[in-house]
């Protein structure tokens, strides 16, 4: 068991100062660890494999693989449609592969999987009214908390008036 | 500190608390929904065309055609869908309700399957056309069986319901429609 030392500020705007000693990961434990994130970080994205898809072109077959990538299950709604089992999914698959080698243009697909099943389907949300605040939202919540903070906040060592 | 500032400086205090009360009402709002009920697009269009076999009828072409005129309940099915058996005693019952026709979609299955087992338990359906390949599903924004579409007179979609339909969903939901759709011309 390795044990380091720590002394850090207690708090970013405070000048005292805090000791602690902890116990920290020995050599072979961080290898370990090392190893079981590259080894997730390496089995890559997950695909159903149990249907085989053909395309004409290199480009075709990337666009099935990111357009699958991007659209919901909506069975197994955490699910892209390139990872499902569900039959939906499958069937879905198989309507996209026959558009790409009928020649339809990505926002084509994407506009007639839209009509049948709303917006939910992609997981990117459409960029309208409807979806402003979904957008905007967080950024709205930045900016007042950052004003707040200017606001209220008190330089180290100066009692607040 | 004169009392205006210590009355500010609480209310400053209790902002954040506000700020926090607000947004648990708006999520507690939230819990309430059911997210995994996708509201369907179609709801307002004219119903998808299509043109199918009637189950039990070879040879016949039924097409969107047959929804005019009057109010037709079109039931999404199958026979391996566990929670359609549990809707189906209630479907028989409102099978002979005049208000409506009742007719079914059987979905990704097997026509042949499907026969039998209306035979066997109960047909409510006026007819059932048959969607084997799940094609005609796709296009009515199916993702999961049981569905039930209300369509009005003229032939526009005017509800989906997503699930078993519960005699309190019936009484809730399909009554009040039903009233409001029989007045339309």
């Amino acid at each position: 068991m390795k044990i380091a030392f720590r002394i850090s500020r207690l708090s970013p705007f405070s000048s005292r100062y805090s000791t602690s000693c902890h116990r920290t990961l020995g050599t072979g434990a961080r290898l370990i660890n090392i190893f079981i994130i590259v080894f997730f970080l390496l089995t890559g994205p997950l695909m159903a494999t149990s249907d085989i898809y053909t395309f004409q072109t290199p480009t075709q077959k990337a666009r099935f693989e990111k357009l699958t990538g991007e659209l919901r299950c909506l069975v197994c709604q955490n699910e892209t449609l390139a990872e499902s089992g569900a039959t939906l999914a499958s069937d879905l698959r198989k309507e996209i592969h026959n558009k790409i080698l009928a020649g339809e243009s990505d926002s084509d697909i994407l506009h007639w999987l839209v009509i049948r099943y709303g917006d939910f389907i992609l997981y990117r949300p459409p960029f309208h009214a409807a979806t402003l605040l979904l957008w905007f939202g967080p950024l709205i919540f930045l900016i007042i908390g950052l004003f707040f903070l200017k606001t209220h906040l008190r330089t180290p060592g100066r009692p607040s008036s | 500190m004169n009392k205006t500032a210590r009355l500010s400086s609480y209310g400053l205090t209790l902002l954040p608390f506000a700020v926090l009360v607000v947004i648990a009402m708006i999520l507690s709002q939230g819990l309430k929904q059911h997210p995994a009920e996708i509201p369907s697009p179609l709801v307002g269009q004219p119903a998808p065309s299509f043109s199918l076999p009637v189950i039990g009828h070879p040879g016949t072409q039924v097409t969107q055609s047959i929804f005019q005129n009057h109010i037709t309940l079109l039931n999404i099915w199958a026979s391996w869908c566990e929670a359609c058996h549990a809707e189906h005693p209630l479907l028989m019952q409102i099978a002979g309700d005049k208000r409506f026709m009742l007719v079914g979609l059987n979905y990704r299955d097997n026509p042949d399957t499907a026969s039998a087992w209306l035979r066997e338990n109960g047909n409510p359906y006026i007819l059932t056309l048959s969607d084997e390949t799940g094609r005609t599903g796709i296009d009515w924004g199916v993702y999961g069986t049981p569905e039930t579409f209300v369509i009005d007179k003229k032939g526009m979609i005017r509800h989906r319901q997503i699930g078993v339909i519960s005699p309190q969903i019936w009484r809730d939901v399909f009554e009040p429609l039903l009233t409001a759709l029989e007045k339309e011309p």
